[in-house]
């Protein structure tokens, strides 16, 4: 008992000196618009025109001292049909500052940390940071945003800028609990059973020379779900595993910059809607935004994305056949072409619009089964207007 | 064709010469103590007067929160869309003043740091860095520096 008491004495006399350090901040953000999807469930139903692009969010951050900080996030969202309406917490995690290793600057994040890994990862969450209100969906689909943007385990995140250049490297393992809503949306409303998330696995490096002014960068991520049937439904059980590769390239020029993204998945479903039912598909998809700045306070953009969920079946027809008929051939892929603007009234502000004409349905959330008839078309549209604020 | 390119390639020059130089005509008519000399200026506790331009963007990206003695560090900034803030990116961190937002984007919504404070005036930036352990800020040559230290970049 007396170690213990020995060794709390100068644990206390730590932390303590440590508070005496401590810092506290937070920020938040506001943000409602205006939108409607014109011949396409994307958003709502019935082509109406909808207030459904609500977000906010407060996040916070406690230094303890100099090298230990507790992170966090709340947000609460309404995005329509593209994703779950409703509050959730987006991250919570402990961030260590490691000592300065060899020129490396090292966090470990222990949580429910935000994957740093794509190009729009670490700031998805946040109106004011994102290129466009819907960003492109072959990579940041919208379904998937609560488990794309952090999970439950560890952050290793690693750089060294030098005045050759900055090298920066992130790691990480861990899960994310998905909700009815997700489950009933990745295999249709009729199911009872409930999806895990095994693991999810991720890598990436980005390089930006001295001069700053491009930056290049590639991902990999392998992750497992799995699925558990209820006893009385007609799914059995099953799973799915897939990894994303990414390239990524950045160009900051005096008026204007160029983005873009590339990527090539591998999945493979198992089970679920029968024990013998196996589909194994590479995918491949990417985007390019071309943004022109007029002044400080107003841009303008445009864009193309393309999504294929089968390299093998780009035009979606085995797709079509393999369902007989069920699953319409244009929700085999999604091409899509957005113009948009930007405008920073006053430097909290902003208020963004975008248009976009979609070819295909590849990236909805309502999948087309016997048992619900998704209403899209193979060619809609899709606007948005957002007004945005920070503090 | 050799005589279209070279006869484009004159003729971009020229408006490249021309716009940059109308620009520069500009700047130095409407802040005429600012053009090359801004300088990164310190609290005058802190020990540290000579950094890398890594080191200073680090800082003023909010990559680097704290000193090596465990101070926090407070950064501040004029607005975003002053000329002297557009000139500090341009010369100081040679970086567009947009990468900057982008930066601090990055950083404070992962959770990583704070954003830097704005004040509204350079005068207001001084007695701010001179009142603050462990600010760091930026003016210009021209102005008096009293109760601060000014920064040397390798």
């Amino acid at each position: 008992m007396k170690i213990y008491k020995l060794l709390a004495v100068p644990f206390l006399v730590y932390v303590n000196g440590c508070l005496a350090d401590s810092s506290f901040s937070w920020h938040g953000f506001i943000a409602q618009g205006v939108n409607q999807s014109i011949g396409s469930d994307f958003i709502g139903e019935d082509d109406e025109v909808s207030f459904d692009l609500t977000e906010v969010g407060l996040n916070m951050r406690y230094d303890i001292n100099s090298s230990l900080a507790v992170v966090g996030q709340a947000v609460y969202l309404n995005g329509g049909n593209r994703y779950e309406r409703g509050a959730r917490l987006d991250y919570l995690f402990v961030d260590w500052h490691l000592p300065e290793m060899g020129n490396w600057d090292t966090h470990l994040q222990l949580g429910r940390f935000k994957s740093p890994h794509w190009l729009y990862s670490a700031t998805r969450d946040v109106p004011q940071t994102r290129s466009t209100i819907v960003l492109p969906q072959s990579i940041y689909f919208d379904n998937f945003r609560d488990v794309a943007l952090g999970s439950d385990g560890v952050l290793l995140q690693l750089s060294r800028p030098t005045e050759d250049g900055n090298l920066r490297i992130n790691w990480s393992y861990g899960r994310i609990p998905l909700s009815n809503y997700q489950t009933k949306a990745l295999l249709g409303q009729f199911t009872e059973g409930e999806v895990k998330q095994d693991f999810v696995h991720q890598i990436s490096v980005y390089w930006q020379p001295p001069s700053l002014n491009w930056q290049i960068g590639a991902s990999w991520l392998d992750s497992d779900f799995i699925y558990n049937a209820a006893p009385d439904e007609f799914l059995v059980d099953g799973g799915r595993s897939v990894q994303f590769y990414t390239l990524s390239a950045v160009y900051y020029s005096e008026n204007w910059e160029f983005t873009t993204e590339l990527l090539g998945s591998k999945k493979r479903d198992f089970g679920g809607f029968s024990p013998s039912y196996y589909v194994k598909q590479s995918g491949e998809g990417g985007y390019g935004q071309f943004r022109y700045m007029l002044n400080n306070n107003i841009s303008v953009l445009v864009g193309l994305d393309y999504f294929v969920a089968d390299r093998s079946d780009s035009n979606g027809k085995a797709l079509e056949a393999r369902s007989e008929g069920v699953i319409p051939a244009y929700f085999g892929y999604m091409k899509t072409a957005t113009v948009g603007m930007q405008w920073e009234p006053y430097p909290q502000w902003r208020i963004q619009a975008e248009h976009h004409w979609v070819h295909g349905a590849g990236r909805l959330t309502s999948i087309p089964s016997p048992g619900n008839t998704p209403d899209t078309e193979e060619y809609w549209q899709m606007w948005a207007i957002q007004a945005m604020y920070r503090f | 064709m050799f005589n279209l390119i070279r006869q484009w390639f004159s003729t971009v020059c020229c408006a490249t010469m021309l716009r940059f130089g109308a620009a520069s005509v500009v700047i130095c008519i409407a802040f005429p103590a600012m053009a090359t000399d801004v300088k990164v200026i310190l609290n005058p506790e802190l020990d540290q007067s000579t950094f890398s331009r890594t080191q200073i963007r680090q800082i003023f990206s909010a990559r680097q929160q704290y000193w090596s003695d465990g101070t926090k560090i407070t950064v501040y900034v004029l607005d975003s869309n002053t000329p002297g803030h557009q000139m500090f990116c341009r010369e100081i961190l040679q970086i567009f003043p947009y990468q900057l937002e982008r930066l601090w984007n990055q950083i404070i919504y992962s959770g990583q740091g704070d954003r830097p404070i704005t004040v509204d005036s350079e005068a207001e930036m001084i007695d701010a860095v001179a009142r603050t352990p462990g600010a760091i800020g930026y003016a210009y040559r021209g102005v008096i520096h009293s109760g601060v230290q000014e920064v040397s970049i390798q």
